[in-house]
């Protein structure tokens, strides 16, 4: 350690530059700063995870405008609790774990004040969602954009007919690409119990996607 | 069965794009059922893979701030009504004990004269002319017999004039100070002499040897009499024996008598 000779000597270090905090500061270092009051910070952690946590709660919806809303209010849930957070968890898994919680609430809720319609009568045996109507199309083929934005159109609703513990394992797994074990922190769940539900999950799929497998 | 087993659980779990193991290919090469499997599989993860990520609206950051500020905005209002809730009820209630112990606190250093009783205590008037009468409530009279003697310089109040409330009742001794009673529809009659001033009694006495003491000045030999007057004409008079304390006679005032005392000592 370096011997002062004068007061003149002492420096304090210049305070950090935002371009520095947003390379290499980790989540949990910029969830810190927020906890002290920092809003750039939090305004960073949203802008790394707004896309992700909106198009995430959109697998599993499948309704744009709600997603946003609900990717709003995993933010302002998140910034609620700032004081509450443990570092022991990866901060990935902390906010999925939110908008997995709005997500579900949200289609239980929708559960129960969907009306009864036609295409309820199509109920798969396990208790699923009541699946819709949808009988393969005859006609030929046309423009390969065309088919193409169909074949997503259809996943999607393939996914949004899945019961909801099947759902979210399976966007978070072959849609977002997260390991077993995030998976597993997230849904606070066993290894073992998510990857049978992914398996199960795909089951369902492949029966629903037959056409286009 | 084992290997088609554990290598479509290989499959379930590798992930898409990635080599499989040894066995598992090998396994594939020889199995047809697995190897539809894993075909299948592989499209399916594709399939879902290629949904890609929806991106946030431009606004986001916007609507998120101002959601946020909201938040702030209502947040301290609740907070507060928290505390208050919290604190509310205490304030409440010392501020309701402060309201009953004022509401005593008066009721006790300034009791209320209403209806209460009336005093009146003058000097003993003689041949006075009694006030009028008047009396509402039968309830309330009192009958009180005619005394067979009327004791002269009585005074008898008679149709004294009195609202609905009142009843007098008149004292009157010979000598004493008048005091009039008056009775309200819902109190018993009292006697109260503090409203006027009262008789002044002077007493002069020492008892040095056989120095006479004039203890009061009344005629000890003759009898006290009261005379209670109604409103209704009806008087009664109380005759009382002579004032005698045990043994002790009191002697006429300028008689040079032996004072006898009784045991109890000079009164």
């Amino acid at each position: 350690m370096e011997t002062l000779s004068s007061i003149n000597e002492l420096s304090f270090p210049a305070p950090l530059r935002r371009e520095v905090i947003s390379d290499s500061t980790s989540d949990h270092a910029l969830l810190e700063a927020t906890r002290t009051g920092d809003q750039d910070a939090f305004a960073e952690l949203v802008g790394r995870y707004r896309n992700q946590i909106t198009s995430y709660i959109y697998r599993m919806t499948n309704d744009y405008d709600g997603a946003v809303d609900l990717a709003q209010e995993t933010f302002v849930r998140l910034y609620r609790a700032v004081d509450r957070y443990q570092t022991s968890h990866a901060f990935s898994t902390y906010i999925y774990r939110i908008a997995t919680n709005l997500a579900i609430s949200e289609l239980r809720k929708r559960k129960r004040r969907r009306l009864v319609s036609l295409t309820g009568f199509f109920q798969s045996t396990d208790g699923a969602e009541p699946t819709e109507f949808d009988p393969a199309d005859e006609r030929p083929l046309q423009d390969l954009e065309l088919v193409d934005a169909e074949r997503r159109h259809a996943v999607q609703r393939a996914i949004s007919t899945l019961p909801e513990k099947y759902r979210a394992p399976l966007i978070l797994r072959d849609v977002e690409g997260r390991s077993y074990e995030e998976i597993a922190r997230i849904l606070q769940t066993s290894e073992g119990t998510v990857k049978s539900r992914i398996s199960r999950a795909r089951d369902f799929l492949r029966e629903k996607m037959r056409a286009y497998l | 069965m084992g290997n088609c087993k554990t290598v479509c659980r290989e499959i379930e779990e590798s992930e898409v794009g990635s080599h499989l193991s040894e066995m598992a290919e090998g396994h594939l090469r020889s199995c047809r059922n697995c190897h539809e499997f894993n075909d299948s599989r592989v499209k399916l993860r594709k399939m879902v893979a290629g949904l890609g990520a929806v991106k946030a609206p431009a606004d986001f950051d916007f609507r998120l701030r101002a959601r946020l500020v909201n938040e702030e905005g209502n947040r301290p209002a609740i907070f507060l009504s928290r505390k208050q809730a919290f604190g509310f009820p205490s304030v409440v209630l010392a501020t309701l004990a402060l309201l009953v112990c004022a509401g005593l606190a008066a009721r006790v250093l300034w009791p209320s004269n209403n209806n209460s009783t009336v005093v009146q205590s003058e000097p003993a008037k003689i041949d006075q002319p009694a006030p009028p009468f008047t009396q509402n409530r039968p309830a309330e009279r009192e009958q009180v017999a005619k005394g067979p003697d009327r004791i002269p310089n009585q005074t008898m109040i008679r149709n004294e004039p009195t609202d609905a409330r009142q009843r007098r009742l008149a004292v009157q001794g010979a000598g004493r100070t008048t005091a009039v009673i008056t009775k309200s529809k819902d109190r018993v009659a009292t006697k109260d002499f503090s409203s006027g001033q009262a008789p002044i009694v002077k007493r002069n006495y020492s008892i040095v040897g056989n120095e006479t003491a004039a203890i009061f000045p009344i005629e000890a030999a003759e009898p006290m009499k009261i005379s209670l007057d109604y409103a209704t004409g009806i008087s009664r008079t109380i005759s009382l024996p002579p004032l005698s304390f045990g043994s002790q006679q009191v002697v006429s005032p300028g008689v040079s008598q032996m004072v006898k005392t009784s045991a109890k000592g000079v009164w």
